[in-house]
């Protein structure tokens, strides 16, 4: 069980992360080169799927400190910016690299972003988190430290979520909701026939610690987020993400 | 014999629960969140934001969605609407809603503002989207009546100002103000006035 005045190992890495945008009603989503205007290349496929009224773009996005695939998704609703993993390793779960690393580039991006997007309503940061554990009991005594409640070594198939939120600093009235899932996860290899699945183990099996974040504000607020709140609310959602990882499930 | 193809998966549970019938989870490069388009609402069981639309699996489902909604709206070109009166067509979309949720919205949503129905069962549609109790599609339902208020047809205006007086959320005050602005129909602008005065209230 966590001391809520403790940190804790803050080698998590990024499976994947993504920022949601919602928007408003009144924004009028056209042609666009976002992904183009962000990366400074063209992507590597852009899809699009009018009966559904979906545009896709994706490709290579490279920094100093990570590398993964940039997919920029644009829905009549919603549009969603993710980094993912390039490629499933040989061995051990696929990610971009350090959540710190990972999430400094990220939000940088989607800071210059945010300068020329459309009118946005609701905005939300989401993470897919891993740390690298033994077997399953560490893995459970490991995220105990995260939790307000000890779990049983002995016990299986954990998976917790909570909703913390909290009001914001930056904008009254304003409510940012605070997701956070935890589990432990196992990678583990199959061999799949064309008529029965038989389990086959290649590697030896892989243990992770995980934690998915879902950091949004809140459907319920009167109004439009402006261009000029909009990069301190994603500051204070990559903060927020932050103490999450840092000090556990805290309130 | 069949070359055994091999893929990584990964399972959210621990190792023994294999055992007990868990799926596991495959992992892949190209996205991977599922979640509600327009998602929120205010059961606390539905704030998360997570969601892609991305992969085949997904894509066929909502295209299996769109034909259903298409249908929907198709057959009720056919038939007369009386104000305030059910009908088949009501009944049809509020099935669809309740099966569906927010891809049920989503498909209508591009169905509506991309005017690919007609604009008389568009604008019966938003009535009914105002009117009905599912509170996991609320805060889409109320997006999709907030961006109608302003759509070209007055048939899909009028349907939305009477969608969101039921609705009676001064979340929509904002747009509405601005849809009077806008409002060129007089006897239409006169309504979003009365409305807005609900609202206010």
């Amino acid at each position: 069980m966590h001391d809520t005045s403790t940190t804790h190992n803050t080698d998590w890495k990024a499976q994947s992360l993504r920022l949601t945008a919602f928007l408003s009603p009144s924004a009028q989503v056209g042609e666009q080169d976002w992904w183009k205007v962000l990366t400074g290349e063209l992507p590597d496929s852009t899809i699009s799927q009018p009966k559904i009224g979906v545009q896709k773009q994706e490709g290579k996005f490279k920094s100093e400190k990570i590398e993964g695939q940039l997919v920029l998704s644009v829905q009549i609703s919603r549009i969603d910016w993710q980094l993912n993993p390039l490629d499933m390793p040989e061995s051990g779960f696929p990610t971009i690299g350090l959540f710190s690393d990972a999430i400094d580039s990220f939000s940088e991006l989607m800071q210059s972003w945010l300068e020329i997007a459309p009118p946005i309503q609701r905005l939300a940061l989401g993470a897919v988190l891993r740390q690298n554990t033994v077997n399953a009991q560490e893995g459970y005594e490991n995220l105990s430290k995260y939790l307000t409640f000890p779990l049983d070594k002995d016990s299986s198939e954990f998976l917790y979520r909570i909703n913390r939120p909290r009001k914001s600093q930056n904008i009254a009235d304003l409510l940012i909701n605070r997701l956070s899932t935890w589990s432990v996860d196992l990678l583990a290899g199959f061999v799949l026939s064309p008529n029965n699945p038989i389990p086959y183990s290649l590697h030896p099996a892989e243990f992770a610690l995980s934690l998915e974040l879902d950091i949004n504000t809140s459907a319920d607020f009167f109004g439009e987020l402006t261009p000029e709140q909009l990069p301190e609310i994603l500051q204070e959602l990559v903060n927020l993400s932050q103490e999450i990882v840092k000090k556990g499930d805290i309130k | 014999m069949n070359n055994p193809t091999y893929e990584r998966k990964v399972d959210t549970t621990l190792s023994d629960s294999r055992e007990r019938g868990t799926y596991p989870r495959v992992i892949s490069t190209a996205s991977n969140q599922s979640t509600p388009l327009y998602p929120i609402s205010s059961s606390t069981k539905s704030r998360g934001t997570e969601r892609s639309i991305i992969s085949t699996e997904d894509h066929k489902h909502k295209e299996y969605i769109y034909s259903q909604i298409e249908s929907i709206f198709w057959e009720a070109k056919r038939e007369n609407f009386e104000d305030g009166m059910e009908s088949k067509f009501s009944q049809n979309l509020i099935s669809f809603i309740r099966k569906y949720n927010q891809d049920a919205i989503e498909s209508i949503t591009f169905l509506i503002v991309y005017e690919n129905v007609n604009p008389e069962v568009a604008g019966e549609a938003l009535r009914w989207i105002g009117r009905i109790e599912h509170q996991d599609s609320y805060a889409f339902r109320r997006w999709l009546l907030e961006i109608s208020i302003i759509l070209p047809s007055a048939h899909v205006r009028d349907g939305a100002l009477l969608g969101i007086a039921s609705m009676d959320d001064k979340h929509a005050i904002k747009y509405l103000k601005d849809a009077i602005n806008k409002e060129k129909c007089n006897d239409l602008k006169e309504d979003m006035i009365q409305v807005l005065e609900q609202l206010e209230s």
